[in-house]
């Protein structure tokens, strides 16, 4: 058993105290454990030093004129959680998480956009000349050569700064998304 | 020992741990091992029952970039230990009167 788990059930059957008494309790238990840690002392002897997290809360919750809570209420509360958490995912996580995805595939459907401008823009300019067949004018094929340049230059922009963007907004949404996961873990 | 005698003593074992100066769990638990073992399970309740009965003060330190609780004793406490010694006089008396079979 880690000391996290042991503190998590310890908090769990601390349930029938008042808030503050359970954070008071589990703030004493984390202080000693983290002492004796530093002082050299391995976790698993701390641990099997302290003993029973049932235990631990049986002595603080007979002092305070409670007893333990049934298993049923400890798992209640457990089930209860996990109810809300599914609606939460449900009604909030997914619909944010679907909207961060589409924002980020939207910034790369701009820069797809910005590399086919570019092409565009290159085939453009390159065939313009192509046009003096049908007999169009110098300054014809000159104006289209020019839009076929300025298209290649904003397609280029687009291109770049769109992957950029995409890039770094996939990597920001992954970081974010596993902090979130590990924050739920380690609770 | 018995049970309510060892209770009774420890409260007056932790607060003459503090007497000299404030301290925290982990030191008074090391400081009362020569004379008696007690375990964090136990230690706390006895904590909260001397802070809760104005015997000890407590306040909150950062060490090490965590949290620390100093227990600190009151002139309650002080006169909790005072009383105590009184008392031993005449436990001496009747812890005499028994080891002796009742022959002082």
């Amino acid at each position: 058993m880690t000391y996290k788990v042991w503190e998590k059930t310890l908090w769990k059957y601390l349930s029938p105290l008042p808030k503050e008494e359970r954070e008071a309790a589990v703030e004493y238990y984390r202080e000693i454990y983290e002492d004796k840690t530093e002082a050299g002392e391995l976790p698993e002897s701390v641990l099997a030093k302290f003993g029973a997290p049932k235990d631990c809360a049986e002595k603080l919750l007979v002092e305070n004129g409670k007893s333990l809570p049934s298993m049923s209420s400890v798992n209640a509360n457990s089930v209860a959680s996990i109810i809300g958490m599914f609606f939460l995912t449900v009604l909030i996580v997914i619909p944010l998480s679907a909207a961060a995805i589409s924002i980020v595939a939207a910034f790369a459907s701009v820069a797809v956009v910005g590399a086919a401008t570019t092409l565009a823009g290159a085939i453009f300019t390159v065939a313009s000349p192509v046009s003096a067949i049908s007999g169009a004018s110098f300054g014809a094929i000159l104006a289209q050569m020019g839009m076929g340049v300025a298209a290649c230059g904003v397609g280029i922009l687009l291109a770049i700064a769109f992957t950029f963007i995409t890039r770094y907004s996939f990597i920001y949404l992954m970081k974010g998304t596993l902090a979130i996961y590990k924050r739920r873990k380690d609770a | 020992m018995d049970a309510q005698l060892k209770k009774g003593l420890l409260e007056i074992c932790v607060l003459t741990a503090i007497q000299k100066e404030e301290s925290y769990g982990y030191k008074i638990i090391a400081d009362l091992a020569p004379c008696i073992k007690i375990s964090e399970s136990t230690l706390y309740p006895i904590l909260r029952r001397l802070e809760s009965g104005g015997m000890v003060e407590t306040r909150t330190e950062i060490y090490n970039g965590r949290a620390r609780k100093y227990f600190r004793i009151t002139p309650l406490g002080k006169e909790k230990i005072a009383e105590f010694i009184e008392g031993m006089e005449e436990f001496e008396k009747i812890s005499d009167f028994i080891v002796k079979g009742g022959n002082l």
